[in-house]
């Protein structure tokens, strides 16, 4: 009897091995941690960006966070928590628009209810940060008062962070997107990047293409993020 | 007399329920001169039953692959390498491979590299050898994109001075090496070759339509850009306007001018 337990027992343990030993392999579902999209719904196609990047993030193993318009201090505490972090909000140069008329700025010593500078909070807060995409307008263009945002969240600790030098289109936006996590599932993040021109191209022409290309990658690209 | 009056009121009532009828009709086959925000076709991806391995022949080469995916009309086949390939009626229009490791190409890089105008040339012969009528497409210009470090070569068959989808993108890395291509949409537009964009009227329509949209908001508008696509099989003129308004917030707002 106690013989049979015992194997019972071993034959457990070994079928426990071999599952996390496939898990371990395959890189779907690798993933924890937050994935965190914000969005403004009053954009018309707005609520496209989360949606239709949600099943390729949910399939590396993040949890997966939306949220419609945040304030400007919400934003940056779910940054300091988020793996994956995108961005769908309006945007200027140096600047993130957030909810309640709130801003979220580069430079500077802006901490109150309506703006806060990236620069004052402490170094390493994104350090878990894998990616930022920050698609607003012009957030990829350093500005003289505001600076350079995409710079400042990797200087705080992401392992890279891309704006957008154009006014871009959410159509677009929410496309290119959706075709990066498609292939970021599997590939690094240089070649997601690639992936996404080369279908956008195809999708919606060559001005789209040229739109979403042009932009301001702080960081590494070559890593994983699954 | 009697039969006077009946031809009569049948003509009369001939001509008054056909007015209607043709105006319904004439509004179902054209759409001319309307403009509407534009409606972007999504990606249709699906993976399609029945669907088998190919060996297809890339460049003279010989190259096993598998069933992958379909995108609109465009079949997707992938090799052992991630390398993807795209075929459209038994035709290859398209394939992107995977990129070399870094330190590969760094290695490789030190031995030699190209420039600008020699990933043109090679754009350009692989174009003549590939795509039907090459000529008739307009080098729109090269680049070299930092990110993945390849030069970018774009070509269209415009129409009227205007892009269109019929577009050639190559991509050829420092080595020479290409290493992208995409000609999905050969000929979609030939058969409208010749006809006459009315940037004036175009322009006038749009500025109707911005103005009724933002109303007191609107601060200023640019055209960003214009191309022909179809749509729901009509062309359609797509305009993209760069809006300014006094809140001081942008958007890239898309229009449809149907030509059709």
């Amino acid at each position: 009897m106690k013989i049979k337990k015992r194997k019972v027992k071993l034959l457990i343990v070994l079928f426990g091995i071999c599952v996390l030993g496939i898990l371990a392999s395959n890189p779907i579902l690798a993933a924890t941690g937050n994935a965190t999209v914000v969005y403004d719904s009053t954009i018309k196609g707005g609520t496209d960006i989360p949606s239709k990047c949600q099943s390729h993030i949910k399939s590396m193993g993040y949890t997966f966070n939306q949220y419609d318009l945040p304030k400007h201090t919400s934003v940056v505490s779910y940054m300091k928590n988020a793996k994956v972090f995108v961005s769908g909000l309006h945007g200027a140069p140096g600047t993130i628009n957030c909810g309640s008329n709130s801003i979220i700025v580069a430079k500077g010593s802006l901490n109150s209810a309506h703006a806060l500078s990236l620069n004052t909070i402490a170094n390493g807060s994104f350090s878990n940060m894998k990616i930022a995409l920050i698609y607003g307008c012009k957030t990829g263009v350093p500005d003289a008062t505001y600076g350079d945002i995409i710079s400042m969240i990797q200087s705080k600790g992401a392992t890279c962070a891309i704006g957008w030098r154009e006014t871009t289109n959410t159509s677009r936006v929410s496309e290119w997107n959706r075709l990066f996590f498609e292939k970021a599932k599997k590939d690094t993040v240089v070649e997601s990047i690639r992936h996404a021109d080369y279908w956008l191209l195809s999708l919606q022409g060559t001005e789209a293409h040229n739109n979403m290309g042009n932009r301001n990658e702080k960081g590494t690209i070559t890593h994983t993020i699954y | 007399m009697k039969v006077k009056k009946v031809v009569y009121i049948t003509i009369i009532a001939i001509i008054i329920t056909s007015i209607p009828i043709s105006i319904s009709l004439a509004r179902n086959v054209s759409d001319e001169g309307k403009v509407l925000e534009t409606n972007y076709t999504m990606a249709n991806l699906e993976v399609k039953e029945n669907m088998s391995g190919k060996e297809l022949n890339i460049n003279g080469k010989k190259v096993n692959t598998l069933y992958s995916y379909s995108m609109n009309e465009v079949d997707i086949y992938i090799d052992k390498n991630e390398n993807e390939y795209l075929q459209k009626s038994g035709v290859t229009v398209g394939f992107i491979k995977a990129m070399e490791v870094e330190k590969q190409i760094e290695d490789k890089l030190r031995e030699v590299e190209i420039d600008e105008k020699a990933a043109l040339e090679i754009a350009i012969e692989y174009g003549k050898n590939n795509v039907d009528e090459f000529e008739k497409y307009t080098t729109l210009g090269v680049k070299f994109c930092n990110t993945y470090n390849e030069y970018q070569v774009y070509f269209n068959k415009m129409i009227d001075n205007c892009l269109t989808m019929d577009q050639i993108y190559i991509t050829i890395n420092k080595l020479g090496n290409i290493t992208s291509f995409l000609a999905d949409k050969q000929g979609m537009f030939d058969k409208y070759q010749g006809i006459n964009i009315e940037e004036n009227l175009v322009n006038e329509r749009i500025e109707e339509f911005v103005n009724n949209k933002y109303g007191q908001e609107l601060k200023k508008y640019k055209m960003n850009s214009k191309t022909l696509k179809m749509k729901n099989e009509k062309l359609v003129l797509e305009c993209m306007v760069e809006i300014e308004t006094h809140k001081d917030t942008n958007y890239l707002e898309g229009f449809d001018y149907y030509m059709e």
